[in-house]
Parts: structure tokens; sequence; C-alpha cells
């Protein structure tokens, strides 16, 4: 394990020049082997090394020095849209010498032809993906290509994405791979014809523990045999204020939502004592309230409870919320932060202390709903322990609530191998999408060309064959692909599909829904939207569906299934459909987020996908011909993108004009974009003399847009 | 050779103070200053706060030059104290890894006990501003106490109120409410503006065994901030405790 001085690293002067503005004189073991192993000669290379160990700046380096010997265009992929615009802010810097980098996610349906300009283009697994259905053409220049996150590639839902990118990556250029520590390394390295670079450094030392109740006192049981005990009552409350009151700070991961706020209130009446900053804390308090993507109670119960420099954190919240929390706690204002497994997985926010207050967590798609946590989601969330800079040592402590569970709880975290990654591919949903995907940046194959490329996913080839042929066999039954003479292609149906990046399962829901139609009932077409693959889901309770049931006033377009499962999706798709309605009936959000229990993050989840779904099942329409409808579900669409009444459309086009604002000048009687060019002293009165003047300017400019 | 020693001839007060301290820490540092000695700690739980200052005068004999610390296990020596009586008195005298007892009184006794390192924790400032205060006879307030627990209780709402002070003791079940005002004679004096937490009760009952070291006592408190209580002790010494309160 050795530290190159930057001088000595041999790297050239425009790298040097720009890391040592950031402050860096020397690269770390982890980034000192990347350069050992080829990454100047941009071989492929796999990293597994455990978080916060510099793995961003060997991508950089090798982006970097890529784009300025060998030209072209470097990539950067992440798996969440928040890691990505981290990932963009970082990477600003290289502009000093001249690269130019962009920053492209979400909105799937567009080729981003700006982006021949830019040198370096940050992305998500999903955007990307999508540019290549659409042919972007800049998408040639691309020949480096960094993954991140790839352990991702065994997750569920996104898995087989992240992997149709790494195929494509590996087939255009050369591909630096970057994961946390996977069981089969050896394997994924093969598959992506990689040098495998493993390093175990970490820039602070971990320490695990596990630690469980005995009598009146808590025992900690380190993994190299030490053993602590501590007097107190509740195990993980105590631990948390010893932490704490030492001068640390505590991430604490909890199975559920509710869990993990009822421990930060309990956490919270013990944190009188603490030192804290209260004029900051102050600041942060005021700054939670003025939020606007949040509800009016979420505000209020967070406010409070950053006060007692606590916080809770998980995707109920929104986004302008989270990154508050995380903002504070990188500034040691915030003490603890107790969250949902999910955070471990996203933006790095590192503590003095970890503990894993459950080893499973919740999950809806598995039977009971608990799952144990996995070696690597436990490796995840450990990970986080050790502030560099501010700790010495991390400490990852799991609590077992059950003295059984000890041995058991020891030999799975400390002993077992991480999980291998598996492909994702291998569900018809995914294996089909990525069938369309291959044909839409492709265009027509022979079936044996096919069968090369999908053959480079990582399933075992005889599956691959299997799936391809009940894949091409399915697609062409339901119209989305023809075959003629063993060559493959997309309908114009397939093709708007793959564009809209839908699921073809999705686009066949959408499709029957919208042939079952023989009236204009929104609940009833928002029902199945939120029914397809593509959908979002929501918990129901017993009492809900009784209601819902009571309250249906239309026919819905899709049959009540026999399956439990089934049934169980149905109404959550009828759930989110209540929830759409009252959104585009202009109900307040804080009355939603009361009646229907979710929280503000939920809600703009639900906005997002239904946006997206509304505007796909109008251009199927379109591509299914099917004019009558159009015009009904461009405006259900265009309702559900700003929440509006359909008399408020006109309004809310004008930028800066939101579902409230429209409401306001609306019922003072500016009905259209012409009227308040033509009162402007009225629309002042009304919004303010500053927002006002801005507003009128801005429906001026849009209505010479149309008439130009 | 002696670094320190101090001696009392209120033995029964000065072992109250350790029982009652206790009730809240396993282990303290009994730090010897030349103003005094000062005892300081959080309980396991971070709900409590101790302060305890006995001045140089409150004691009979006080040798103590520059500042000394001894750790001791509580839990020990409130043990091998538990059979003083009034008439006995008390001095403890430190040297470099023992802490010596001497009881004197009807006979003579001497104890040795190690002295520890305890881990010491950096306790925040406590100089809060409490919108209200009251002063009262420190038997008032812990009769009440005691009266609460035998209700079964669990928590006590503190509520003032245009200079009265009412304290209401309650549980899923049972609620008791007692009013202290200077008119009533329950407080010796009440100041500050209307405010209202809830503290639990068995962190109150642990204070109470000071009532027969201590003769007055002071409670601040405020909405949202801890309660404290100042038992107050001969020549100006004091016994304090913050109490964090209740979310509701």
């Amino acid at each position: 394990m050795k530290w190159l001085s930057l001088n000595e690293s041999g790297l050239p002067e425009y790298i040097v020049k720009v890391l040592s503005r950031r402050g860096i004189t020397s690269l770390n073991p982890a980034q000192v082997t990347a350069l050992e192993s080829g990454l100047l000669q941009w071989k492929n290379m796999l990293i597994t090394s455990p978080t916060a160990s510099g793995k961003t700046l060997i991508a950089e380096i090798g982006m970097v020095t890529h784009i300025k010997e060998r030209g072209g265009k470097a990539v950067y992929v992440t798996p969440l849209r928040a890691l990505a615009s981290e990932k963009a802010r970082e990477f600003k810097d290289w502009e000093e010498i001249g690269l130019k980098v962009g920053l492209t996610s979400g909105e799937y349906d567009t080729d981003d032809a700006y982006l021949k300009d830019y040198d370096i283009i940050v992305t998500t697994y999903e955007k990307l993906d999508s540019l290549y259905r659409h042919r972007a053409a800049w998408l040639k220049d691309v020949n480096y290509f960094v993954l991140d996150e790839l352990h991702y590639m065994g997750d569920t839902d996104r898995g087989g994405v992240i992997e149709s990118v790494a195929i494509r990556a590996k087939r255009s250029g050369s591909v630096l791979t970057l994961s946390a520590t996977v069981g089969n390394a050896e394997e994924i390295a093969k598959w992506l014809r990689a040098v495998l670079v493993s390093v175990a450094w970490r820039p602070v030392p971990l320490r695990e523990a596990v630690m469980y109740k005995s009598g009146k006192q808590i025992v900690l049981e380190y993994k190299d045999g030490e053993v602590r005990r501590i007097s107190g009552d509740d195990p993980v409350i105590t631990y948390a204020l010893d932490v704490i009151y030492k001068g640390g700070q505590v991430l604490i991961f909890r199975s559920s939502r509710r869990y993990a706020e009822t421990l930060a209130f309990k956490l919270a009446e013990r944190t009188t004592f603490v030192k804290l900053e209260k004029n900051e804390l102050e600041k942060v308090k005021e700054r939670i309230l003025e939020l606007e993507d949040s509800g009016t109670e979420e505000k209020e119960t967070m406010a409070s409870l950053v006060m007692k420099g606590v916080a809770y954190h998980h995707a109920g919240l929104s986004r302008g919320m989270r990154e508050i929390i995380e903002d504070s706690f990188r500034r040691r204002l915030l003490k603890a932060i107790v969250a949902t497994p999910t955070l471990a997985a996203g933006v790095n926010l590192p503590a003095r202390a970890v503990i894993i207050a459950d080893i499973s967590r919740f999950n809806r798609r598995v039977l009971g709903y608990r799952e144990e946590i996995s070696v690597t989601e436990y490796r995840q969330m450990a990970g986080r322990a050790g502030r560099p800079g501010f700790d010495r040592e991390g400490e990852a402590v799991v609590f077992v609530r059950d003295s059984d569970e000890l041995e058991y709880v020891k030999s799975k975290f400390w002993k077992s191998e991480v999980e291998p990654i598996q492909s994702r591919l291998g569900s018809e949903a995914s294996f089909y999408s990525f069938i369309l995907s291959i044909l839409s940046s492709e265009g027509k194959l022979r079936k044996e060309d096919l069968l090369k490329i999908a053959s480079e996913s990582l399933l075992p080839h005889v599956l691959v064959k299997k799936y391809l042929n009940e894949g091409l066999e399915w697609l062409e039954d339901h119209g989305f692909i023809r075959v003629v003479d063993d060559e493959v292609s997309l309908t114009k149906l397939g093709s708007r599909v793959s564009d809209l990046y839908l699921n073809p399962f999705s686009a066949n829901v959408l499709k029957e829904a919208l042939e079952n139609a023989d009236e204009d009932c929104e609940l009833a077409y928002l029902h199945a939207m939120a029914y397809t693959p593509d959908g979002p889901v929501v918990a129901v309770s017993k009492a809900e569906e009784d209601e819902m049931l009571d309250e249906l006033d239309c026919d819905l377009l899709i049959g009540e299934p026999y399956d439990e499962v089934e049934m169980e999706n149905y109404l959550s798709a009828l759930k989110v459909a209540f929830i759409t309605r009252d959104w585009i009936e202009e109900k307040e959000e804080d009355y939603i987020l009361k009646k229907y229990s979710i929280g503000s993050g939920d809600l703009r989840t639900i906005i997002d996908a239904m946006d997206w779904l509304s505007y796909s099942t109008y251009h199927l329409a379109k591509v299914l011909e099917m004019d009558d409808k159009l015009d009904f579900l461009m405006k259900l669409h265009e309702r559900v993108a700003e929440g509006v009444k359909e008399e408020l459309l006109g309004l809310v086009k004008i930028k800066g004009i939101g579902r409230k604002r429209a409401r306001l000048i609306y019922n003072a009687g500016i009905r259209k974009p012409e009227d308040i060019v033509m009162n402007p002293e009225k629309v002042k009165s009304l919004l303010g003399e500053k927002l006002g003047e801005q507003i009128v300017r801005r429906a001026g400019e849009f209505l010479s847009n149309l008439t130009r | 050779m002696d670094i320190v020693r101090v001696k009392t001839v209120d033995a029964v007060s000065m072992v109250d103070i350790f029982k009652t301290l206790n009730e809240f820490i396993p282990e303290v540092t009994l730090d010897f200053t030349e103003e005094g000695l000062k005892i300081s700690g959080i309980d396991a739980s971070k709900v409590v706060l101790i302060n305890v200052f006995l001045p140089k005068s409150y004691f009979d004999e006080y040798d103590v030059s520059g500042e000394e610390k001894a750790g001791v296990n509580l839990e020990d020596l409130t043990d091998l104290l538990s059979g003083v009586t009034k008439n006995d008195s008390l001095a403890l005298s430190g040297e470099d890894s023992t802490l010596t007892i001497e009881i004197e009184g009807e006979y003579y006794r001497k104890f040795a006990i190690p002295r520890l390192q305890v881990e010491s924790v950096e306790l925040p400032q406590t100089d809060l501003e409490f919108p209200f205060r009251a002063k009262l006879i420190t038997p008032t307030f812990t009769e009440i106490i005691s009266g609460f627990e035998d209700l079964g209780a669990d928590a006590v709402r503190f509520k003032s109120n245009d200079g009265k002070l009412t304290l209401t003791a309650y549980s899923d079940v049972v609620e008791s409410t007692i009013e202290l005002s200077t008119e009533n004679g329950g407080l010796l004096e009440a100041e500050g503006s209307d405010a209202e937490s809830v503290y639990g009760l068995e962190y109150l009952a642990n204070t109470t065994r000071l009532k027969r070291a201590s003769g007055s006592m002071e409670i601040r408190f405020g909405t949202q901030l801890p309660l404290k209580l100042r038992y107050e002790m001969p020549q100006g010494g004091y016994n304090d405790f913050y109490i964090a309160p209740r979310a509701e």
C-alpha cells in the first residue's frame, strides 16, 4: 500500500495543475494501484474498492488523459441523478484546461444534440440507454466510458439497463468500471474484457462490532476481539448518544420509514445537552420552512427535529428536504441521521459511527414484506463509517435483538463473501426491452447478429438464445417488431415505444386500454397508466381499498385480476389514479399528502412517472392512429404535468406560473396570456411588483413566439 | 503523603449526595479545586446533567493546593458508607492511586478504594435563559414528588401561569395536579413568564434523596427547555440537576 506524491506520479502537467489547485498533493494507494495497472494506457479496467477510496479521481485521470491524447468524448455514467449532478459539479474543475463538462439526466424522449460540443458528459444509465435509442449523433464520438457503481447491475429493477449499457460501452471504446466489492469480480472483469484491480485500502480504518443487550448492560463485541460494555436502556440510542457526546456523528439505518422517524424523535429527546451550533441550526430550520417542494406538516416536523441536531431521511421526503439534511450533516451541524437503507446506496455521507439497527429491511416485493439485508448492502452501509479528516477510525455496529442470532450475524456479515452480481436481463420485461433498445440503435438486424450482440450479456448463452426466441415471438405477435426473411426490425409502434423509453409490457397494457376505451374517463386512463410495469407503486390499506371502490365513478379499462398479487398492483394503481386526479383537480398538496398518507417525495415520484406515462399514452394513441382520442389525451397529459384544471392550461404555459399562481390570477379574471399583457398593473398587484413585472414580460415573449 | 484532605462533620449529608449521584451515574470524578469540591456528569440516558459544588467553607477541614481529580465508583463508595449515622464525621484524603475514607463517630473506620480514570465527557455550557424561576423549601418539593410516585404517575407537567406554578403528574390512567404560589405559601419567591414543559417523574424522584442535605431549592424551566433543580446547601453550596424535557 503505497502513496505517491503528485510530482513523482508521472501524470501529465495539465492533470497535476488541476489536482494541485484542489489541494491534492499525493495519490492514495487505490489511485497508485490503478496507475500501475494501466490507467494511462486506457486499458479496460474494473476497479473494486471500498467507498471513499478516491475512485472518482481515478476516473477523472482516465477521462481527461484520453480526451487530451486521443480526442473524442468521455461519458461518466452513474445510477442516480443526485450522483450525476454531484459528479458534474466536481468535474467542472477541468474546464480550467479547456474541457467542457455537460450533465444530462431525466427527460427520455430527446437526443440532446447540443451535447456534441461537450467533452465530458455525465449522465445516468437510463438516460444513456435512451440516448442510444434516439441514435444521438454525438454518441459515435464517445470512445471512453466510465461506468460508476456497477454493482447496481444486481438490482432487480434497474440491473437490466445497466447491463445493456455495459454491453454497448464495451463495443464502443475503453471502459473504466468502478464498483463496490462484489463476489464474482473476476467473472465480471472477464465479461468486461477488463483488468481487475481490487483494492482493500480505506482512508479511515473500519472497526466492526455487533451489539446486544445483556441484562442492564449493552455489550459491543468487536471483530478484533475487544468487548466493551456501556450502561443504558435502549442499545441503539445509548450507543448513538455515546458517540455524539464524544463529538462524533452517527448514521443509523432502520428497516422502514416509520421506524426511522420514530427513532429520530426518541433520539432527539436525549440531545438536550449536546453542544449544538444553535445559530447555524436556526438557519437550517429557516431553509426547511421556506422549502417549496415539501408539505407544511413535514416541514414543521423536520424543523423541530433539526434544532435538536437530529433528522430522518427516506424517499418519502422531497428532494429539497433531503438536500438540506445531507448538507447540514456534512457541515456537522446535524449529529445524527436516521435513514432507511436507500441512503447507503446514494450520496456519500460519512459519519464516525454507522448503526445498523435492523438486520432485515422492508421490501414490498417479497412475501411478508421483509427480507434480510445482504452482505453487499451491509458493506455499503458499514462503508459509510469513518469520516476522512475528522475521525481516526470508523465504527460499524450491527444491533442484534435476538441473542440466538448473534453467531449467525457475525458469520454472515464478517465472514461471508459478498454476493456475486447476477444478470438481471433474465426477466422478460428487461430482456424484451433490451431487444427493442438494440434494434432501435442498430436499425435492421439479422437474427444471428442480434444473437451475437445479446450474447455479450452476462446471461448464460443457452438462456440468451431461449429468451431471444421467446422475445422475438412475443414482440412480433404484439406488433412491436416485424421479421422478414430472418431480418428483424422495429415497426412504427416498436420504434415509438423504444423512443418513449417505455417497457414493451407497459406499452401493451396501454395499447389494450386504448382499444378498450369508449368514453373519456380520466380516472380510468390514469389507472391503466399506473397499472403498467412502469407505473409508480404505493401502499394501500384495507380501509382505503373499500373507500376507493366506493368512489369509483366510471368503468376501468383494465379488468379486475384474479391473482392476489396482481390485485395488489391493481389497487395500488387505483390509488395512484386517485392521487393524480386530485392533483389535476388542483387539490392542495397538504391535503393530498394527508389524505393518502404519502410524503412529498412520493407525490413527486408519482407525478413525474404519470407525467411521462401520460405523455407516452398520447404518443401511442398517435402512432396507433386513434385520432379521436388525441385531444383528450394531450390535455390530460398537460394537466398531469402542471397539476391544474383544464381552464388553467393557457396560463401555465408561461414560465414562472405554476398551479398556485395561475389559479390566483385566473380567479381575478385573468384567463389567458393575452389578459396578462393587457392588464400588467392588475398582475403586479396580485403577484407583487417584481414578480408581476417578470411575468408580464414573459407573457409578452410567449405571445410573440406564437405569432412568429 | 496526602495530596488532598477534606473533612465534614455532617457525614450523612455527604453520603446523601453520593447516593443521589449514584442514582444517575456509576462513576464520577471528584474535582478538588482551591475554591471547593466540584462534581459533574451526565447520566447514561443523557437526560440529566449534574453539577455539584461544595465550597471550601462547606467543609470543616479543606486542605487542597492546586487541583486534584479522583475518579470513584459510586456503587462501591456508597456501599462502604451505608452505615453512617448523624453523629459521624467523614474525611476524604487522596494519595497517588487510592482514596482514603475515614469515618469517626462512636468508633473509627477507615477504608481505601482505588482511584479510577473516569472517561471525561465534554459538557456543554448550561447558561440557559430560563423564563420562569421559583424558590421553595426543599421538603415541599420532595413531598409532592413522592406523592406523585405513590400515585403511579410517570411524567410531570410543569406549568407557570401568572406567577403560579402548577405541577400535574400523569400516566395513561392517573392524573393529579398541585398548585403552588407565593399566595398559598407553597413558594417563597416566583418570577417570570408563562411556560410549560413535561419531565420524566423517575428523574425528578431520583433527586429527592437530597431532602435532608438541603433546606431550600430553586426551580427554573421554560417551554421545551430543561428543568433546572438547584438544591441549595449550606455555605453557598449547591447540587444542580438539569433535566431534559420530554417531547409530547
